[in-house]
């Protein structure tokens, strides 16, 4: 099992401050070295014309950039949370020599200045093993030409899932794109994406992109050039737009296109039906923009209709709810996320209004008895990596808090059985331990 | 006033010693791991953060060119294509730069290591991989 390295990539505070410096430092031989790299990005990031070079990966052994935990978007642009964003250049440049395998997964990319022939994610110049860009939402500058939202110009396999990609805009230049294939001997998979005010959403030179069940709405050409026969399930609202296979015709909808909410309504997920890919044979998955589990295939980024609909209960493996009631509504996103071991014994988890991720974490959650609920705009209570347990406990959040424990505070209580409540207005917050009273100000921190 | 992050260890990755990995403005709270070992900090006084921020584009090729761009590109018009000929176009000198601002290497190196002093480079000398 490869060890993963994680190194942070934060305005102050972490171990780097921008990617190419942590690309620079970390670039190795991760097959020899058997490790992954991991960057994980909190706020704002200067993406800084990061170039991926000269690495050895596997692939098992490669390099993830990603949000830190809590700093995801929700399927909208968020300034608040992680985004690399350059006003000249790329974001991202992957130049491979054929043992690359890079992972974006998560992230916000734009390109905020008047560059032209740009992209977000760019592989121009030697071959790549395989790139994958997952779960992004990719902003343009708007009307300039030749930018793209991905640009694949050399040979190798690539992977754009579930990204949403906008504003990469131009009405004559053919080359302003929201996804654009240039290589020959190239395989791009480019499946349920959402393509919005590009020049042309998806552009393919060599019949080398299988797209499935992709979205372009409001581009010049939703589906531009001659794409590879497995194609099927895409949607346009330009009539006979793309692959004939599975077409659909779709002229409106969207949460607020001029927001850029991009999400579906529930009328829109009638008309856009798409294809299970839980099984295709080069890239299965079952996760949407959101993080959510697609549970009902639908064509674009989001799979679930609703506004910033709930995420449910989300994990890869033992996440046990014994007696639980899990409620979200409204604006709520991923009540219960994580990869193992998050034990909720009798516990009731409700959340209603703008609360993001309560309860997430990737092992050792345990809340024993516990009733977890957040009302207004708390984000992240209890999220942590491991053993957080709070047995017996309540466990409150009102107002603007961010963060009670995981991310740059991390806490490791065991409570039981004391209650307790947590006030996060809007830094320091205040423990009650009864009988010990504790206040604990973290300004500082 | 801008603040470099120069790579400074053996050439390698596709860098070479001198360059400008990342630009920060003045004062910045550089990583942990950017102080130390990989890199070099140093602040060219005068030099506004939008100005320094071209210091880190890659050199790159135009190779989509003359007759080549405008009878095989592909679908019948012209577009301006590019590689990557290395990862950074300018890298700062900087045995001379500091010759030039009348640093002494070793108490440069000393105070850097010891104390974490940016050093002020008051006469940067570039090199410019494209007039190479």
């Amino acid at each position: 099992m490869p060890t993963e390295v994680i190194s942070r990539i934060k305005a102050s505070g972490g171990e780097y401050t921008n990617l190419s410096a942590w690309e620079a430092a970390r670039n190795a031989n991760l097959v020899a070295g058997d490790r992954v790299e991991i960057a994980e990005v909190y706020g704002d990031i200067n993406a800084g014309g990061c170039t991926f070079a000269g690495w050895t990966m596997d692939d098992t052994r490669y390099a993830i950039v990603r949000p830190a935990a809590g700093e995801r978007h929700a399927g909208v642009w968020d300034d608040a949370k992680a985004r690399a964003t350059v006003s000249t250049g790329s974001c991202f440049v992957i130049d491979g020599l054929n043992s690359m395998k890079v992972v974006i997964d998560g992230m916000q990319l734009g390109l905020t200045g008047t560059q032209t022939y740009s992209s977000a994610v760019s592989s121009t110049t030697s071959a790549v093993g395989s790139l994958h860009v997952i779960g992004c939402i990719q902003k343009g500058p708007g009307t300039f030409d030749g930018n793209c939202g991905v640009r694949v110009g050399v040979a190798g396999n690539f992977y754009f899932v579930a990204n949403i990609i906008y504003d990469f805009y131009s009405a004559a230049n053919q080359f302003t794109c929201g996804i654009r294939n240039t290589s020959a001997s190239s395989a791009v998979y480019a499946y349920n994406n959402t393509l919005y005010n590009c020049g042309r959403g998806v552009k393919d030179d060599y019949s080398n992109i299988r797209a499935k069940n992709n979205l372009a709405r409001a581009c010049v050409d939703g589906y531009q050039g001659t794409f590879h026969a497995d194609s099927t399930h895409n949607a346009s609202d330009i009539a006979s737009d793309g692959p004939a296979t599975g077409r659909v015709t779709f002229s409106t909808g969207f949460e607020s296109a001029a927001a850029r909410d991009l999400h579906i309504t529930t009328t829109d997920a009638a008309s856009l039906v798409g294809t299970d890919l839980s099984a295709d044979a080069y890239y299965p998955f079952n996760t949407d923009i959101d993080a959510q589990t697609v549970t009902a295939w639908s064509i674009g980024a989001d799979a679930q209709a609703g506004a910033s609909g709930g995420g449910g209960i989300t994990g890869s493996a033992a996440i046990t709810l014994d007696d639980a009631t899990v409620s979200a509504a409204g604006s709520t996103v991923d009540p219960v996320t994580g990869t193992g071991a998050i034990t909720l014994d009798d516990a009731t988890v409700s959340a209603s209004g703008s609360i993001t991720e309560p309860v997430t974490g990737s092992a050792s959650v345990t809340l024993g008895d516990v009733t977890a609920s957040g009302v207004g705009s708390v984000t992240d209570p209890i999220t942590g990596s491991a053993s957080i347990t709070l047995g017996d406990a309540v466990v409150t959040a009102t107002g603007g808090g961010a963060d009670m424990a995981g991310g740059g505070i991390q806490l490791y209580v065991d409570l039981r059985p004391l209650s307790y409540s947590v006030d996060l207005r809007p830094v320091s917050y205040t423990v009650d331990l009864r009988p010990v009273s504790l206040r604990v100000d973290l300004r500082a921190a | 006033m801008a603040e470099f992050l120069l790579y400074y260890r053996d050439p390698e990755r596709g860098y070479e010693i001198g360059d400008v990995v990342h630009v920060l403005p003045d004062g910045a709270a550089w990583g942990s791991m950017e102080c130390v070992d990989d890199f070099l900090v140093v602040r060219l006084p005068g030099m506004p953060i939008w100005d320094a921020h071209a210091y880190i584009q890659p050199l790159e090729r135009e190779t989509n060119t003359g007759l080549w761009r405008h009878a095989w590109s592909h679908d019948g018009y012209t577009e301006p294509t590019f590689e990557m000929v290395s990862r950074r176009r300018w890298k700062l000198d900087i045995n001379a730069s500091m010759a030039a601002s009348g640093i002494d290497p070793d108490a440069f190196g000393r105070v850097y290591c010891e104390d974490w002093l940016v050093h002020e480079i008051i006469t940067p000398v570039w090199v410019d991989k494209a007039a190479a």
